[in-house]
Formats: C-alpha cells, sequence, structure tokens
C-alpha cells in the first residue's frame, strides 16, 4: 500500500514538471513560430502604382525589360523586372519577368517575335499567351496606367493570358 | 601533464569516458570503409570553423553581400583560402555523407538494433542538403539568386500550401533581403545546432549500439525463432572476436588526414566560384545548382506540364520519406546486401537513375539559344554546307531552335535531336510542321513559327534537310 502511494507521488510529480515544461515551451515556442511566420502573417504594404518612366521610352511594336523598385512600407524595396510593351495605340501589356514555368528570366527574340525562356523553352507570344514548352500558364501581367506621360504598373501581376494556338 | 589528467579525471572521470570510447570492442572486419562517419565529421568541423571565420567579414544584405564575398576572396589575407576550403569541404561533406548512407544501407547496418542511428542519420543527411540550399545563396551572385528564384517555384506547385510555403522559404513573394537573412539566420545558427545536436546523439547510439558488423552470407540469426534477440548473442560472441575499438582510431585519422590534405590543396589550386552579382533584371541567364543537385534539375526535362509535381515534389519527397522509414519497412533480419534483393535492387536502380541524371544534367549544354552568338560554330559532322544551308543555320539560330533541340547532344533537350531529321520526316511534312505544329499534333510543346520570311523558311528547311 505504501509503495503503490510512493509510486503515484512520483508520477504526480512528473505529471507537474511534464506540465511546468510543456507551459513554458509554449509560452517561449509560440512567440517564435509566429515570429519566423511573420511573412504569412504581415502582408508588405506597397504603393499601388509604380512609375516605369515615360510613355516615349517604351519603343512601339518591340517589348522592352524594364527594371524597377517596389518600395515596401517599413522594409528594403524589391527589385523587380518587366517586359513592357507599346501597342501603339494608347495600350501597353507588362509582364513580369520571370517564366510561369520555374521562374527563370526569358528573352525576346526579335526573329522569332516570341518571348523564349532558356532553363526549358518555354515560349509566349507577344500577348503573353504560352505558345510552346512547359510552361502551365501565360505571363503574368501587370494592370498598366497612364497618366501625365508616364506609364504606371500595378502593384502585383494579376490575371494571365491563356493558353494560345 | 599526467597531474593534469590526473586532477581533470578526478573531477571529470575523463579516463572512464576514454576507457569506455577507445577500449570497447568491436566486431572482427571493420574495415576502412568504416571510417566515413569519422571523415564526415572531421569535414563538418572545417566546415564550422572556416564558416564563423567567413562571418568576420560576410554582410547578408543584397546591397553588399556579392562585394563582402569579392572582398573576403580578392583582399583578405588569406580569405581566398578560407572561403575555397569552406567551398570545397561542403561538397566533400556531400560526397561523404552519401557513401557513408550507401555503406550503412549495403551493409545492412541501419536494422535492429540500430534504427534509431539509421534515422538520426537521414536527418543529418537532410540537414547537409539544406545546409547547401541557403549556403549557395548567400554568395548573392548571378547563379546563387537564380537559382533561389527557381527553387521557390518549384516550392509553389505544391497544391493550395504551394504558395504560403515558398512565401514561408523566401520570406516574402519574391527573393530579396528576407531570403537572404532568413537564410543566412538557418545557415549560420539553426542549422548548425541542430546538426551538432544531432551529429552527438548520433555518435552516441553508435557507441551504445557498437559498430555494426560486416555482414557475411551466413546469418545464423536470420532463421532463428527471435530473430532479433540472436543478432544480440551473435553481436556479443562477435565483440568478444574483435579487437579493442583504438585500433581503428588510427584508419579514421589516415582517412581524415588524406580528406583534409586534398581539401587543403583544392582549396589552394581551385577558387571557388563567384559569378557577376545578382541582377534581378536579367535576361536569359540558366541557373545552374551546386553539382549534386544536377539530377533535379535535369529531371525536371522528363516532367513537363501537368507532370511537374511529380518530378520538381513528388520524387525528391518520396525519396525522403523512403530514407526516413527504411528500418521501420524493412523486416527482413537479413543483412548481406545479396541476401535482400527486394531492397537492394530497386535502391541501386534507383542510385544509378540518379547518377545517370546528375551525369546528364552536368553535360546538359547552357542552352542559351536565345542569344544568337551562343552557338556559331556549325554543329560538328556538319561542316560541309552550302551556302544556302549555311544561311539556313543562321535563321535556325536567330530563330532560338538552339533553344530546344539538340543536334548531335549539342542544344536543349526539350524537343527531339534533330541529327538524322531528313531521313524520319520528308519536307512537306517538316514546313507544315515549323509553320504550324498544333495543326499536326494538338497540345505540342514546340511554339508555331508563321512569321519566318519565305526565303528564309526555305535556307532553314534546306539546313535541317543536311541533318542526315
Amino acid at each position: 500500500m505504501a509503495n503503490s502511494d510512493a509510486v503515484s507521488r512520483r508520477s504526480f510529480i512528473y505529471r507537474i514538471i511534464g506540465a511546468i515544461g510543456g507551459f513554458i515551451a509554449m509560452l517561449l515556442g509560440l512567440p517564435v513560430i509566429g515570429y519566423l511566420f511573420s511573412p504569412l502573417i504581415r502582408r508588405p504594404v506597397t504603393p499601388d502604382w509604380i512609375g516605369l518612366g515615360p510613355v516615349g521610352e517604351f519603343p512601339v511594336g518591340k517589348p522592352t525589360l524594364v527594371g524597377f523598385e517596389i518600395p515596401v512600407q517599413g522594409e528594403a524595396p524589391y527589385s523587380q523586372g518587366a517586359w513592357v510593351v507599346n501597342w501603339g495605340d494608347g495600350r501597353f501589356s507588362a509582364y513580369d519577368s520571370n517564366c510561369t514555368h520555374l521562374g527563370c528570366p526569358f528573352n525576346w527574340n526579335e526573329n522569332a517575335e516570341l518571348f523564349l525562356c532558356p532553363c526549358h523553352g518555354g515560349a509566349f507570344s507577344k500577348e503573353g499567351q504560352v505558345v510552346g514548352g512547359p510552361p502551365p500558364h501565360g505571363l503574368e501581367s501587370y494592370a498598366t496606367r497612364v497618366e501625365n506621360g508616364t506609364l504606371y504598373i500595378g502593384k502585383t501581376p494579376s490575371g494571365h493570358a491563356e493558353r494560345g494556338a | 601533464m599526467r597531474r593534469l589528467i590526473d586532477w581533470l579525471d578526478e573531477r571529470a572521470s575523463i579516463r572512464t569516458m576514454a576507457h569506455n570510447f577507445l577500449d570497447r570492442h568491436i566486431p572482427p572486419g571493420v574495415n576502412w570503409a568504416y571510417t566515413l562517419g569519422s571523415a564526415t565529421t572531421v569535414t563538418f568541423i572545417i566546415m564550422v570553423l572556416t564558416g564563423m571565420l567567413l562571418m568576420v567579414y560576410y554582410q547578408p544584405s543584397p546591397q553588399v553581400a556579392y562585394h563582402s564575398v569579392q572582398y573576403i576572396q580578392n583582399q583578405v589575407f588569406l580569405g581566398g583560402f578560407v572561403r575555397n576550403l569552406h567551398h570545397w569541404a561542403a561538397s566533400a561533406m556531400v560526397i561523404l555523407v552519401v557513401l557513408h548512407a550507401l555503406r550503412t544501407f549495403y551493409w545492412g547496418a541501419y536494422k535492429f538494433p540500430r534504427e534509431l542511428t539509421w534515422l538520426t542519420g537521414a536527418f543529418l543527411l537532410l540537414l547537409v542538403l539544406a545546409f547547401a540550399f541557403t549556403g549557395y545563396l548567400l554568395p548573392w551572385d548571378q547563379t546563387a539568386y537564380w537559382t533561389t528564384v527557381l527553387f521557390g517555384e518549384m516550392s509553389a506547385v505544391v497544391p493550395v500550401l504551394g504558395e504560403p510555403i515558398r512565401e514561408l522559404i523566401l520570406g516574402g513573394r519574391d527573393v530579396g533581403s528576407y531570403t537572404l537573412t532568413r537564410w543566412y539566420a538557418f545557415h549560420v545558427i539553426l542549422l548548425p545546432l541542430a546538426t551538432i545536436a544531432l551529429i552527438a546523439f548520433h555518435i552516441s547510439l553508435v557507441v551504445r549500439q557498437g559498430i555494426s558488423n560486416p555482414p557475411g552470407r551466413d546469418e545464423p540469426y536470420a532463421t532463428a525463432e527471435n530473430p532479433q534477440q540472436a543478432y544480440l548473442d551473435y553481436y556479443e560472441q562477435l565483440k568478444k572476436k574483435g579487437q579493442p575499438f583504438y585500433h581503428n582510431v588510427m584508419e579514421d585519422a589516415i582517412v581524415s588526414l588524406v580528406v583534409v590534405v586534398v581539401l587543403v590543396l583544392m582549396a589552394i589550386a581551385f577558387p571557388a566560384r563567384l559569378g557577376d552579382p545578382a541582377d534581378p533584371v536579367s535576361t536569359g541567364f540558366v541557373p545552374r545548382p551546386e553539382w549534386y543537385f544536377f539530377w533535379l534539375f535535369q529531371a525536371l526535362w522528363y516532367f513537363p506540364g501537368r507532370w511537374e509535381l511529380v518530378g520538381v515534389v513528388g520524387i525528391p519527397l518520396l525519396i525522403g520519406i523512403l530514407l526516413l522509414i527504411l528500418p521501420f519497412v524493412d523486416h527482413n533480419p537479413r543483412r548481406h546486401p545479396l541476401s535482400r534483393p527486394y531492397t537492394v535492387i530497386p535502391a541501386t536502380v534507383l542510385l544509378v537513375v540518379v547518377a545517370w541524371l546528375n551525369i546528364q544534367g552536368a553535360n546538359a549544354p547552357n542552352t542559351a539559344g536565345l542569344d544568337p552568338t551562343a552557338m556559331t560554330s556549325v554543329p560538328t559532322g556538319y561542316e560541309n554546307l552550302t551556302e544556302s544551308q549555311q544561311r539556313g543555320w543562321t535563321v535556325y539560330q536567330q530563330q532560338g531552335c538552339v533553344s530546344c533541340h539538340a543536334i548531335k547532344g549539342a542544344g536543349g533537350q526539350l524537343g527531339p535531336d534533330l541529327a538524322g531529321i531528313a531521313g524520319r520526316r520528308d519536307e512537306d511534312y517538316l514546313r507544315r510542321w515549323i509553320r504550324n505544329p498544333q495543326a499536326i499534333k494538338p497540345g505540342v510543346a514546340m511554339p508555331p513559327y508563321p512569321n519566318i520570311p519565305e526565303a528564309q523558311f526555305d535556307d532553314m528547311i534546306d539546313f535541317i534537310k543536311a541533318l542526315e
């Protein structure tokens, strides 16, 4: 009888110690997880429109690669690239410069009139549609806007062209 | 000296510890193949030491990271040596840890009672790969940046959770300064702490369970009623026949010495790569991972479209899971590799496939077919082209065909190799195919080329017909 009492006293103490340890771990561990998961919890605040430059800098019909910085409130800015197509009738297209397959930087092939990605042969038309290779969908395109002769793009790539013929 | 040891022994029992470690008997037949674990540990110590030294000058910020690495490489006295040593020791560690795992696998040393030793070892292997990933970004050169972009995209392929996983890994939507600081923190503190703790546990398990014996064909315990107890009895018998461990430390020391000398010589002779500084606004840069990930990159060629998930996430995940659960699903008590074909053959096939993919990836040309100057010389074997065929070759290059098509192995690999195409397809078919492949085979990966002027098109067809 005395022996079984001793065992239950031992297991009682172990449980209390375990509970204290678990509480300490939770008290310190949850903030640690939250801290590391911050990119998913606090979304970066960026301006709605970013200026890429005077419209005259974009030759009609020939896609031009533009580098720009996305200012982020309270953070270091991100460097990004976009391919801009000036359609000549006041309309502009701007595509994210990463291939939609695996993010490689593609190039414009003037002769073939195609955006070609060197990594796995992704090919896109000037309209941003997939015309060949493995990309799952068309180029990510930014919303565009012209104001006072300056071309602006929306803050994140939105929508994409569907696979073309 | 003796008095110092006496003093320490009185307080810390160092003689007992040394005795337990060095004088324990190990089974006969433990040979040079058993030195891989200690060589890996020595390489890890080199990584920690050189890594700490690199931290003295390295600055983890996109604005200065590249220049600080350049500074270490070119300005700091012996800086190049320290960085090169860190670089080559990293490769050596991957080789040694994989060989160590293979030795353990083929000798059946992951079986009872060493399942936990294998499991900690498998986690250590994954940690080594995590070190490789995170360390690769730190120089912030073009390859580092774009390879990280690519790995971010690969993780985003996962259904539903892909985007959050990518943001969690990259510390934001895109590769930026917080990717660098995040990976830096993991590379220099979190991963090393985890690795040191796991190595300590791993080695304590090796001492606790004893070094596994090289399996013979004759395995008396395998047919016993209780194979686990029979193995323990058998192992006790073996240990009695064996010698104390300190004899083998000599072999460990010699192999470690060779590894260190080779690494030092390599650090002197071969500088670690540092490309151009990272530029997020690049065109046509082809990222390449460190050589031990070539197989993964190469596998991407074989999993286009919706199969991508399988190649990019499925296969690496499957290999990782198999690695972790191996000792818990393989209940065969036999250890000799020839006595367990059902585990050894699939694993060997997988190993050969990965090695083959890696060699393919290593030899894959930098498919910069976008740059018309990238492949100026006529493909080997086709030097005697007519004038029209020469012009056709120029058109072929300008249209970016080399991005996807190889000629006798030189060029992209998405489409078929065009050497000998003229024998397989007639001219009319080639013309219709290139103008609009979708019309012949809907859904094919090749883009249409309706805009090539007729004269140029004729020249190009002429060139393709020459590829016999």
